[in-house]
């Protein structure tokens, strides 16, 4: 007897259809005959102190600068980033990169084959989150290299361009500019390419087309665990032990960056459905402070009980305007299948991810318009820059077809306490009142 | 007893399969979720998409291991941080899989999955970073509650190296406990 009978029938019902499918069978291109993998470039920690030259067996012509140079530089490849009509845009979500704030970390790490080091960036945006970003290092920037199906094994130089990492795991810094975050996804490949949204030609391993990169399995010794993020300006260091090595790192920056790149454990796959494979293998990392406080870095940094992971966050003020200025009056009408279209004026500016309009919709509490479960919540909220004095329509979508008077709130909201994804994911309507722009009512027939 | 690895190749086209598999693992899963976002109805939901994952998955998965456990949890802890990331509880696999009808969960369900979660479950969140021969020893003894006797057979040692290993994670576990409190 299973604790959830219900989601054992519907994974059941899965598998059968799955089985009635062919064609739905995950590839795994990786796994295919090794005569299609390139042979390993990097000789393993013993060629470390080679030069990059040496170590790439791709093409003598394709090496020459890096020979010449002796300093790590490849021969520059394309840039990673979407497809122009793929841009983010700049109003919207996290915003677009602010041209030319990419800043790349002092830090350099090495990667446990050799080659260019691994390195930590981070750029802005213009709705005022900060992106990191890793990659392999040359000429100054953070990008991949051609190698292990990537950029068809051009053995080359992909500089990432900030635009193919939006949204990764961005987030607001603090008031005093400080950020605070942990990266993921933990699990790469030694190409370097974290590109979320990088064309699929151009991942790693999967030169093919997108249904193939769902669980990849890829050459063990391809893969890397990176760890790495922001602290806060409190942070000192890092340290793990692993391969029974203590190993402690100064943090970088005024933001207290880390990075940590090591050979992923055995049994490891990317793509979606990828998983670290022997997670045991993987050390716990620890973040030690300058007042002496150590505590393990948590896969997400919390102000909760049990985590030192925000020390020194100081949080900006949230200074909401006043409902004099901002009240408006908002129409409600029903469209049917669409939902209710609220629409109102937004006198107060939106200029930032902190801040946003928002609708909320009670039902008639009449059964059966009681909650049911598993149905969404009757809320919306704005997720772009809004200009004052804009007319803006929000449109709740009903889950259900009770019929009555829906009562409904307008509302501003502006959260500056520290982002934190685990209360937004219990909630997703989770954040402070605000301030009333309107009330409504809605009759739905 | 069928292994993991059987169970996964099988998975497509035998909800049999899938089934067994899902039933050996719900508990720690929902457990290790559960305690990490202390909501049973998240909780639920995430374990629906790691269960999904692990079934368009499990056709990549490598016997490496005698058990499944690592990868699974690899998975939820992959789920778990894509919907962090995300905002809300992805549904890529089930879109993938076709599985639109909602998971549909009674006062009871959520009951039960709060009475998992609050189980002195709080060292699953280390579980997972034991030395390989504790964890499986703890795997079998205290998330599946099997008996020292089958817990000897499944790590193919005596019952009293079985018992040695469940308490030295244990105390490794409690250890770590502490450095993290």
């Amino acid at each position: 007897m299973t604790v959830l009978p219900n989601l054992e029938r519907l994974l059941g019902d899965a598998a059968d259809r799955l089985g009635a499918s062919p064609s739905s069978e995950v590839v795994s291109p990786c796994s295919r005959p090794s005569s299609r993998r390139p042979q390993r470039r990097f000789g393993g920690l013993a060629a470390r102190s080679l030069r990059v030259s040496v170590m790439i067996g791709v093409g003598a012509a394709v090496f020459a600068a890096a020979a010449v140079a002796g300093v790590g530089l490849l021969t520059m490849g394309t840039s990673i980033g979407p497809q122009p009509d793929h841009s983010p845009a700049s109003s919207i979500g996290w915003g677009s990169p602010v041209r030319d704030s990419m800043e790349v970390l002092a830090l350099r790490v090495p990667d446990p084959a050799g080659g260019p080091p691994w390195g930590l960036g981070v750029f802005e945006t213009t709705r005022g989150v900060a992106c990191p970003v890793t990659g392999r290092v040359s000429h100054g920037q953070i990008g991949a290299l051609g190698i292990d199906y990537a950029f068809k094994n051009d053995g080359r130089f992909h500089p990432l361009l900030p635009s193919s990492s939006i949204g990764v795991d961005c987030e607001p810094p603090d008031a005093n500019s400080h950020l605070f975050l942990t990266g993921s996804p933990p699990l790469t490949t030694s190409s370097g390419d974290t590109a979320q949204s990088a064309a699929i030609s151009q991942r790693p391993h999967c030169n093919l087309p997108g249904e193939h990169d769902w669980a990849v399995r890829c050459p063990q010794d391809s893969l890397r665990v990176l760890y790495y993020g922001f602290l806060g300006p409190a942070a000192r260091s890092v340290g793990y032990t692993f391969g029974g090595v203590r190993v402690e790192e100064r943090v970088s920056g005024p933001s207290g960056g880390y990075l940590v790149v090591l050979p992923a454990p055995p049994g490891s796959t990317v793509g979606k459905a990828g998983a670290l494979g022997d997670v045991a293998a993987t050390p716990t990392l620890y973040a030690t402070y300058t007042n002496g406080r150590t505590c393990a870095i948590q896969s997400v940094l919390s102000s909760r009980p049990g985590s030192c992971a925000l020390v020194g966050y100081v949080q900006a003020p949230t200074d909401l305007p006043s409902q004099a200025l901002i009240a408006s009056h908002a129409r409600a009408t029903y469209h049917g299948d669409a939902g209710i279209v609220v629409t109102f004026k937004a006198r107060v500016a939106v200029t930032n991810t902190q801040s946003a309009y928002g609708v909320h919709v009670v039902q008639p509490s009449t059964p059966p318009c009681t909650n049911e479960p598993g149905l969404a919540p009757l809320d919306t909220n704005t997720d772009a820059t809004i200009a004052a004095g804009a007319t803006l329509s929000l449109t709740v979508r009903l889950a259900s077809a009770c019929r009555g008077r829906y009562v409904g709130r307008v509302y501003f909201y502006r959260d500056t306490s520290p982002y934190e994804p685990l209360a937004r994911l219990l909630d997703p309507n989770a954040h402070p009142p605000g301030v009333t722009v309107a009330v409504f009512t809605v009759v739905v027939p | 007893m069928a292994s993991d690895a059987e169970l996964l190749a099988r998975s497509a086209g035998d909800r049999d399969a899938f089934g067994a598999f899902y039933a050996r693992y719900e508990r720690p899963v929902l457990a290790y979720l559960a305690r990490r976002v202390g909501d049973a109805q998240v909780a639920a939901d995430l374990c629906a998409e790691t269960f999904a994952a692990a079934l368009v998955g499990a056709s990549s998965y490598r016997p490496d291991l005698e058990t499944a456990a690592p990868w699974l949890f690899g998975i939820a802890r992959n789920v778990l941080g894509a919907s962090l990331r995300a905002r809300r509880v992805e549904r890529d696999a089930r879109i993938r899989l076709g599985m639109r009808e909602p998971l549909i969960l009674d006062d009871e369900d959520l009951e039960r999955i709060d009475e998992i979660a609050s189980c002195d479950t709080s060292a699953l969140a280390f579980l997972e970073q034991l030395p390989v021969a504790q964890r499986k020893a703890l795997e079998a003894r205290v998330l599946e509650g099997l008996p020292y006797r089958s817990v000897a057979q499944r790590l193919e040692c005596s019952e009293l190296v079985a018992r040695q290993r469940v308490s030295r994670g244990l105390s490794t576990l409690r250890e770590r406990l502490e450095d993290y409190r």
